[in-house]
C-alpha cells in the first residue's frame, strides 16, 4: 500500500465508491422498470383494439345486443359526468382551499377539517358509490341520474382538489403577502391581486388531473347514474347516461359473444382520453411556468 | 437608560410593551420614544428582538400565529393596540421595508401604484392622478430618471438596489408618516448600500424612520439616535454620537466594540 502520496485512494473510499455505484444502479433500474407496465398495457390495447377503432366506432351506438356498433353514447355520457362533477367540485374545492390556506388559522377546528380531507381522499371508490346511492339517489330523491353520479364523483375528487389547491396557494412566496400587508391590503385584496394570479397554474393542473380520475372511475357511477345501455343521448342532468368505464366493464364481463376487439378498442379510447387530459395539464403547466413572474 | 434631549416631538412612544410568541416572551417591557423626523437605529445581537419590536409598530406581528402583546404603543398619541384602531389605516400611515426587496411580480408602474389603487376609490383615479403619484414617488426615491422609460418592465427584473428603492417608493403614495426598515441594505452590495443610505437621509425629516441594522458602521453613518437592545430589553438609547463615543452601559460598549454578538 502506498501511504506516502497525498490524495491517493484508500481501501475505505474504494469500498464506499463501490457501494455508491451499486445503489445508484439499483435505484436507476427500479425507476426504469416503472415505465414497463405502461408500455405493456398500451401495446396490448393497441394490438387488440386498433382494428376495431374506426370513425364509425366512435360515432355510432352499440348494436346487436352490444356485440357490434360503437361507443358514441358512452363517450358523450363520460363527458357529461366529468363536466358536471367538475362544475361542482372545482369551485367548492378551490374556495375551501382558499379559506383553509388564507383565512383559517392553525387551531383544532381546522386540524379536524384537514384530517377529514385527508381521510376522505383515502376512502375507496366503492364506498363513495354506496354513499352516493344512499345520499343522492335515495335520500335526496335525485334518482339514478347524471346529477347523482356527478355529485358522487365530486365528493370523491373534492379532497384531492382541495389538497392540490392548498399546495399551490402555499407555494406563493411569503414575501409577496408581506408586501401586501404593509400596504394595508385586506386579505381578499391580497388573494385577488397577488395570491391567485401567482398560483393559478398550480390550481388548474390539480383540477385537470382530477378530470382524468373522474373519467376512469366505474364504481361511483355504476349505481348512481350510468346505465348498461341507452338507445338515446341524455338531455339533462336528470337523465341517466352511458359511461366509457361502465361500458368497458359491461362488454368485458356482462355480455356473451362480444368480439374481442370491442372492449380493447373501448379501453384504448378511455386510456387515450385520460392520457390526453394529463398531457394537456402538463403542457398547460409548462406554458404557465414559462410565463411565471418570479 | 436615559432618553436623549427632546428637541423634537415624539411620534412613537411605547410603554411596558411585552410580546410573546406562544409561551416564549421575546420583548420584556419596552419603553421607547421615537422622535419625529429622525432616523432611529435599532442595534443589537441576533435574536434580541429588533425585528419583533419593529413589527409591533405596524402590528404585522399579528399575522403570525400565537402572538400576544401587552402594553401600549402610542403613535401620534393614539394607542395602536386599541380595539377600534383600523389596521388598514395604521398600515397606510406606518410603512415597512424588508430585508430582501420584495417587489410584486408586476410592472414597475403597477408596483408603485399598487397601494394607491387599493385605497383610492376608482372615481378619484385616472391617468393623470396616477401619473402624478407615480412620478412623485419615483422622484422621491431617485429612480425616476433611471426608470421613466421602463415603467412597463417587470419589477422583479430590476437590480436589487432599484428593487429596494421601489419598495420604498410604493409606500409614498399612501402618505405615511413613519417608515420602518428591517435591515434594508443587508442584501445589497456596498455601492447600492451607499445609495439607499443616501436616500434614507433625504427621506428623514418629512418621514420618521426606524431602521434595524446589524452593521455598526451603518448605524453610525445614518442614524440620529441609536437604541441598543439585548435579550428583549432596551439597554441604552441616546444620540448616535454619544452612544458610539461614550456608551454608558458596559454591555453597549462591549457590543459596539465587537466583543460579542
Ligand atoms: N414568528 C416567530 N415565531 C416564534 N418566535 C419568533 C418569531 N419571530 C421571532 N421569534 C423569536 O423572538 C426572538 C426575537 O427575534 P427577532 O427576529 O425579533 O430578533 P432580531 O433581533 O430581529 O434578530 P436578527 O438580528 O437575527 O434579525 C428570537 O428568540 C426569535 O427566535
Ligand atoms: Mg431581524
Amino acid at each position: 500500500m502506498n501511504a506516502a502520496l497525498p490524495f491517493s485512494t484508500t481501501d475505505v473510499t474504494r469500498t464506499n465508491r463501490r457501494r455508491e455505484s451499486i445503489v445508484r444502479a439499483l435505484l436507476g433500474i427500479v425507476t426504469a422498470l416503472l415505465v414497463l407496465p405502461l408500455l405493456a398495457i398500451l401495446a396490448l390495447l393497441v394490438k387488440h383494439g386498433a382494428p376495431a377503432l374506426t370513425l364509425d366506432f366512435l360515432l355510432s351506438s352499440p348494436a346487436a345486443g352490444m356485440t357490434a356498433g360503437g361507443i358514441f353514447p358512452a363517450i358523450v355520457g363520460t363527458l357529461w359526468l366529468v363536466g358536471v362533477s367538475l362544475a361542482i367540485a372545482a369551485p367548492i374545492g378551490v374556495l375551501a382551499a382558499i379559506y383553509l390556506n388564507e383565512y383559517a388559522g392553525d387551531h383544532w377546528g381546522t386540524r379536524i377539517v384537514n384530517l377529514a380531507i385527508v381521510n376522505l381522499a383515502g376512502v375507496p371508490s366503492i364506498v363513495h358509490a354506496l354513499f352516493g346511492v344512499g345520499a343522492f339517489v335515495l335520500f335526496l330523491h335525485l334518482g339514478t341520474s347524471i346529477l347523482s353520479a356527478s355529485l358522487t364523483l365530486a365528493i370523491m375528487t373534492l379532497p384531492v382538489i382541495i389538497a392540490s389547491t392548498k399546495e399551490a396557494l402555499a407555494a406563493v412566496p411569503m414575501s409577496f403577502r408581506q408586501a401586501c400587508w404593509v400596504l394595508g391590503a385586506s386579505r381578499w385584496q391580497t388573494i385577488r391581486y397577488v395570491v391567485l394570479p401567482n398560483s393559478i397554474q398550480g390550481i388548474l393542473t390539480g383540477v385537470i388531473l382530477q378530470v382524468s380520475r373522474a373519467a376512469g372511475e366505474t364504481a361511483p357511477v355504476m349505481f348512481t347514474g350510468a346505465a348498461f345501455y341507452l338507445p338515446f343521448l341524455p338531455q339533462s342532468v336528470n337523465d341517466q347516461c352511458m359511461a366509457l368505464s361502465m361500458h368497458l366493464f359491461t362488454l368485458s364481463t356482462q355480455v356473451p359473444g362480444v368480439p374481442e376487439a370491442l372492449p380493447y378498442a373501448t379501453a384504448l379510447v378511455l386510456v387515450g382520453l385520460v392520457m390526453s387530459v394529463n398531457l394537456t395539464s402538463i403542457l398547460l403547466r409548462s406554458y404557465l411556468r414559462s410565463r411565471r413572474r418570479w | 437608560m436615559q432618553a436623549p434631549g427632546s428637541e423634537t416631538q415624539p411620534v412613537i412612544v411605547t410603554r411596558a410593551l411585552r410580546l410573546s410568541y406562544g409561551p416564549h416572551e421575546a420583548l420584556h417591557g419596552i419603553d421607547l420614544t421615537v422622535r419625529r423626523g429622525l432616523i432611529t437605529g435599532l442595534i443589537g445581537p441576533s435574536g434580541c428582538g429588533k425585528s419583533t419590536l419593529l413589527r409591533c409598530f405596524n402590528r404585522i406581528n399579528e399575522r403570525y400565529d400565537n402572538v400576544t402583546t401587552s402594553g401600549e404603543v402610542m403613535i401620534h398619541a393614539r394607542n395602536i393596540y386599541d380595539p377600534d384602531v383600523d389596521l388598514i389605516e395604521l398600515r397606510k400611515s406606518v410603512g415597512m421595508v424588508f430585508q430582501r426587496p420584495n417587489p410584486l411580480p408586476i410592472s414597475v408602474r403597477d408596483n408603485v401604484l399598487y397601494g394607491f389603487r387599493l385605497h383610492t376609490a376608482s372615481k378619484q383615479r385616472n391617468r393623470e392622478t396616477e401619473g402624478c403619484e407615480l412620478e412623485s414617488a419615483l422622484r422621491a426615491v431617485q429612480l425616476w430618471d433611471d426608470l421613466k422609460d421602463r415603467l412597463g418592465e417587470r419589477a422583479t427584473h430590476l437590480q436589487l438596489e432599484q428593487q429596494q428603492k421601489l419598495c420604498i417608493a410604493r409606500l409614498l403614495p399612501l402618505k405615511p408618516s413613519v417608515i420602518l426598515m428591517d435591515e434594508p441594505c443587508s442584501t445589497l452590495d456596498p455601492n447600492a448600500t451607499e445609495a439607499v443610505e443616501e436616500l434614507m437621509r433625504t427621506l428623514a425629516g418629512p418621514y420618521t424612520i426606524v431602521v434595524v441594522t446589524h452593521n455598526m458602521a451603518q448605524a453610525r453613518r445614518i442614524s440620529d439616535e441609536c437604541v441598543f437592545m439585548l435579550l428583549g430589553e432596551i439597554v441604552e438609547h441616546r444620540r448616535t454620537e454619544d452612544i458610539f463615543i461614550a456608551p454608558h452601559d458596559k454591555r453597549t460598549a462591549d457590543y459596539i466594540e465587537g466583543r460579542f454578538g
